[in-house]
């Protein structure tokens, strides 16, 4: 185990510049067995945990340009989706999935966005969609790591204003719908965090309030001596039946000693990785700096097993962001709605920042891929990305055949490396999201209005 | 046909060869089983009733009957053996007790309703068995001691930290308080006296981590961690002098102190129960009687309603239990508490008041709040909070058979119907222990389930059960005709007289032992004159109080082993005062099934 190479990434380290060496900066140690509730574990032993992360955009993409024309395990990358060609065999792009419960119109920005993960329809008035699909994972998943969910955005609360007022973002419905896809009630959406650098001090800067903790470890082993020596005594002074019983307390020590001690290097390899991390430094608040800060920071939250369940909004629902750095001027949302009225300037960036977004996705990717946990397998292996917008496009708004891709197998569970194209009338996207709750490991019945799983992207099925 | 006047002079023993779990797999598919001696002969429902309690192969069962009067309710047969007290097998502490005797062993001065309920214990630690307590069903995995390890590091923290002051009288940080700990909170978390051996190996572990720590807060924390991980504490141990032998002995003080806690208590000794153990007063009868009532008047005796009562009764059936909403739009998950409620509130007060067992079928009186008044059409209850009840002689409520919370857990889900046979099942199973059949092997069932013709109405088709040219009979003489008496209620317990559908409410009924009645009430009276109600909650008690099945099956007092002669005992000396409840309690802690064992190899310990 100590000999494993925790990180073998050798790709593109944050600039210097970037990242500060972050002196006294406290690094995270996993939490030991004891310091969890009753049920919790460190780090799950026999199988590598399954993760998800859920990258959304707002405005939808310029679809004719993003879908594969092919399909199947031979299909083409789209030039919008060419950036994953280096993952290409963990890529699983999925067409004509539809949200038909979401309804498009008045609000459809803020429709799209409040129902992409909780496919539940919203209406003007008090703040009400349903649980999102990534909160009911982490509900079961959740208390096996320190943090139930990560949730990031690069814009956060106040970067996504259609029309300034606060409360009514489109069309009268809040903003809250446009800024936030984690709903952990129907009635509570998840705050998410936008600095990275607060993002970072709350995973490696826990204060750990029990000092004697690590301390008494040390003497878990005479704890256990202690014990034996006294159900050693003990079982001197049973009859037979009642031995078995002691045997079975013993066996049980016996275990839960190597556990401790697998727990012990295991802890020592992790707090060599997660030693290292430093603390991004941002130069400004550009959402490409803050791009790659987040990237590498829901990588370390991966690797060092800090959570399972992150969502990560690169955008909001209904951006207004111009992409300055790809030299537009223009703000997102126009460029989405005009780009499908014909060729031009529109279209271009909009392409221009489909690819992008790819882009980014494929920085993840490969980053999880270029990381190994303490398994020894590539996180990305553990892993599914799953990106997707809050519609196809901002002319149409339409529910119809979103633009989806899942990156990464999760243990195995998808069939990736492939393009399926639904048979009409298509899918639901709700029934994709009971598949990602069954390769989490917490299968459910139904979710919002759908009951079936998608057929032919379960792997080995 | 013997008349009714015959019956109360003795128990008749009435084979009732409840063959198969046929006819009650049929209509009710999910009726859980409490007893296993099953028949897998085909042919029993041939063999006459005289013939049938001495039959090995056929589950028998039978009924004795009396005047109706709980005072002179029947004698039963004499026991053919002496009170044989069994080596318990070796029990280790289930959820509810190991968190009770947290909380009991870290705050030992305080109410205990000034601390929120612990829950350290492994949460998977689903105790089977009847009471959550039965020895044999206590297994234990890596999951529980994992458990343990992380509860005995989190408390040992806390006391590292002071916060115990109660408990640990010292400043941790003073390397004296190590003899505290060592001479006072260790012998009562182990429940005993430590001998000189534990003590000078927990004075090793202390000084040994001393000396590497150089820190007596974190060889203190060391200590308590491994007390509490310990056999000691996790287990309960009764250590027989001489393992193989014959000879009952006495249980030592602090042995039978810790078996009168955990009966009554689900949790570890008080101050007040170790001293009797340590001068020895304890095993007097008359200290052992004052300390039972003082026991019960405690409000940790509450157990014996939460626990005890709760799994005898099964009423968290109750609390899960769904109706279709469109159907029952006054039963919500509120009204439902407040059925369970009713149940712990009625209970609570026949042990505290010491009422007959007999209240279980015949009491006039119950608890209501608001909510729950309104939904059985009482008025005057406004408040949330539950008061005592008389209910007008000719109520159709007599105890438990009133109560919504058994009715409503003995419905059918999403139709307006009732459901008789599993509600005379259940009164049949828990209220008198009878053996009935296992109703999920429905494999045997389809066999032998004999034609029934078509267009009958539910009650025909029911009475088609009780054709005694039919197996069926064999069970359902007995279960249809009480399911019938409580037809007088819906499937959420309100009192009603015609069904949905307008048809008249038939509650009348005769049992095959030829009592006939009319509505729940009567029943209740007729089955307060029966013996195996008493007989039935002793074994009960005894059962909880012991954590394990007591070898003496109602009804067929055939099997008159050891267990069923304490089981007499009790019986005989409580029958004056018509069994009352916290008699029954007392005489179960006075007999020598309780107060003794034997050594643990002395018998094959299996047989429990």
């Amino acid at each position: 185990m100590s000999q494993i190479e925790l990180r073998r990434n050798k790709a593109p380290k944050l600039n210097r510049r970037s990242f500060l060496a972050g002196s006294g900066i406290a690094m995270s140690l996993p939490l030991l067995e004891a310091m969890l509730p009753t049920g919790k574990t460190a780090f799950a032993q026999s199988d590598t945990p399954s993760r998800l992360i859920t990258m959304f955009t707002g405005n939808g993409m310029w679809m004719d340009s993003w879908t594969p024309k092919s399909e199947g395990r031979d299909f083409e990358l789209s030039p919008s989706l060419a950036p994953l060609a280096p993952v290409k065999d963990n890529v699983l792009v999925l067409s004509r999935l539809h949200n038909s419960v979401v309804g498009n119109l008045p609000g459809g920005q803020a429709r799209g966005s409040a129902g992409f993960l909780t496919c539940s329809p919203i209406t003007p008035g008090p703040l009400q969609a349903g649980i999102s699909m990534d909160q009911v994972i982490a509900q079961q998943v959740g208390s096996a790591t320190q943090f139930p969910t990560l949730d990031y955005a690069i814009d956060g609360g106040d970067g996504a204003t259609l029309q300034g007022v606060d409360r009514n973002c489109d069309n009268g419905l809040s903003c809250a719908y446009l800024r936030q896809i984690s709903w952990s009630s129907p009635t509570t959406p998840v705050p998410n965090e936008s600095d990275p650098r607060k993002a970072f001090d709350r995973l490696f800067s826990q204060n750990n309030n029990n000092s004697y903790l690590k301390r008494i470890t040390a003497y878990d082993k005479s704890v256990l001596d202690s014990i034996r020596k006294d159900a050693n005594q003990l079982e001197k002074q049973l009859g037979i039946k009642d031995k078995e019983k002691l045997q079975e307390y013993l066996a049980s020590v016996q275990e839960l000693e190597a556990r401790l001690k697998t727990n012990a290097d295991i802890e020592s390899e992790m707090q060599k990785a997660c030693s290292s991390f430093d603390r991004p430094a941002l130069t400004d608040s550009l959402y490409h700096e803050k791009s790659r800060a987040f990237n590498q920071i829901m990588v370390m939250a991966l690797q060092c097993d800090l959570s399972r369940v992150i969502t990560y909004m690169f955008s909001n629902g209904g951006s207004g962001r111009t992409y300055s750095h790809l030299g537009i001027s223009t703000h997102h949302a126009g460029i989405s709605r005009f780009a499908q009225f014909g060729p031009g300037a529109h279209r271009d960036n909009q392409q221009k920042i489909d690819k992008y977004h790819t882009e980014e996705l494929a920085d993840l990717c490969i980053k999880l891929d270029n990381t190994i946990d303490v398994t020894g397998k590539s996180l990305l292996d553990s892993t599914v990305v799953y990106r997707g917008s809050n519609f196809t496009d901002n002319a149409t708004q339409s529910q119809y055949s979103l633009p989806v891709v899942l990156v990464g197998s999760c243990n195995g569970y998808f069939d990736v490396g492939q393009h399926i194209r639904y048979a009409e009338p298509g899918k639901e996207l709700g029934s994709l999201y009971l598949n990602i709750m069954e390769a989490m490991g917490t299968p459910q019945t139904q979710f919002a209005t759908s009951t079936e799983k998608l057929p032919m992207i379960k792997a080995n099925s | 046909m013997i008349t009714t006047k015959e019956m109360a002079k003795a128990p008749l023993i009435i084979g009732l060869a409840c063959l198969l779990s046929a006819c009650v797999g049929e209509l009710d598919g999910d009726a859980s089983s409490i007893n296993t001696e099953n028949s897998t002969s085909s042919t029993s429902n041939e063999i006459p009733p005289s013939m049938a309690s001495s039959s090995v192969s056929v589950s028998v069962s039978s009924i004795t009957t009396s005047s109706s009067s709980p005072n002179s309710a029947a004698a039963l047969p004499e026991p053919l053996a002496p009170i044989d007290p069994y080596p318990t097998l070796l029990s280790r502490l289930s959820r509810d007790e190991y968190n009770n005797t947290l909380r009991d062993l870290l705050y030992p001065n305080s109410a205990i309703h000034t601390h929120t309920p612990f829950e350290y214990g492994y949460n998977k630690d689903f105790s089977l068995g009847r009471f959550g307590n039965e020895a044999k069903a206590l297994s234990l995995s890596e999951g529980h001691i994992k458990a343990y390890f992380q509860a005995a590091t989190k408390i040992a923290i806390q006391a590292g930290d002071g916060q115990f002051p109660s408990a640990i009288p010292c400043s941790p940080s003073d390397s004296m308080c190590v003899d505290t700990v060592i001479n006072r909170f260790a012998p009562r978390a182990w429940r005993r006296p430590l001998t000189t051996e534990d003590k000078s190996q927990l004075y090793i572990l202390y000084n040994d981590t001393l000396a590497d720590a150089q820190d007596p807060t974190v060889a203190l924390i060391t200590l308590v961690r491994a007390l509490l991980i310990s056999p000691n504490f996790i287990f309960r141990p009764e250590i027989d002098p001489n393992l193989n032998s014959p000879k009952a002995r006495d249980l030592t003080p602090y042995e039978l102190a810790s078996r009168l806690s955990y009966f009554l208590w689900a949790s570890m000794p008080d101050k007040a129960l170790f001293e009797a153990a340590a001068d020895g007063s304890l095993t007097d009868d008359a200290v052992l009687i004052a300390q039972v009532e003082r026991m019960l008047d405690d409000k940790k005796a509450k157990t014996l309603v939460t626990i005890f009562a709760e799994r005898w009764f099964d009423f968290s059936r109750t609390t899960s239990t769904t109706k279709k909403p469109d159907l029952f739009p006054s039963y919500t998950d509120a009204l439902a508490q407040d059925f369970l409620q009713e149940s712990y509130h009625f209970i609570e007060y026949m042990l505290s008041e010491n009422r007959p067992f007999t209240d279980l079928v015949n009491a006039k009186y119950t608890f209501l709040n608001g909510p729950l008044a309104e939904h059985y059409g009482v008025s005057g209850y406004t408040s949330h909070e539950f008061q005592l009840h008389q209910w007008d002689s000719n109520s159709p409520r007599s105890g438990l058979l009133g109560h919504s919370s058994v009715l409503t857990g003995n419905s059918f889900y999403g139709t307006e119907n009732t459901k008789p046979v599993r509600r005379g099942d259940t009164v049949l199973k828990y209220l008198l222990c009878a053996p009935l059949p296992d109703s999920s092997d429905a494999i045997g069932v389809r066999a032998l389930f004999p034609e029934i013709p078509e267009g009958l109405t539910p009650r025909e088709t029911l009475e088609f059960h009780t054709d005694s040219n039919n197996i069926c009979a064999n069970c359902h003489s007995w279960m249809d005709p009480i399911g019938f008496a409580l037809e007088g209620f819906d499937p959420i317990g309100r009192a009603r007289d015609s069904y949905p559908d307008g048809g008249f409410v038939e509650t009348s009924a005769t049992l095959p032992t030829g009592e006939s009645f009319s509505g729940s009430a009567e029943l209740g009276n007729i089955l307060a004159g029966k013996a195996e109600l008493a007989t039935c909650a002793i074994q009960r008690t005894m059962a909880y109080a012991l954590g394990r099945d007591i070898n003496a099956s109602n009804f067929a007092f055939n099997n008159r082993d050891a267990d069923y002669s304490a089981l007499y005992q009790i019986y005989q000396n409580t029958q004056d005062n018509g069994h009352r409840v916290r008699d029954v309690i007392t005489e179960i802690v006075l007999s020598p099934a309780f107060r003794q064992r034997r050594g643990a190899d002395s018998v094959n310990a299996g047989a429990q």
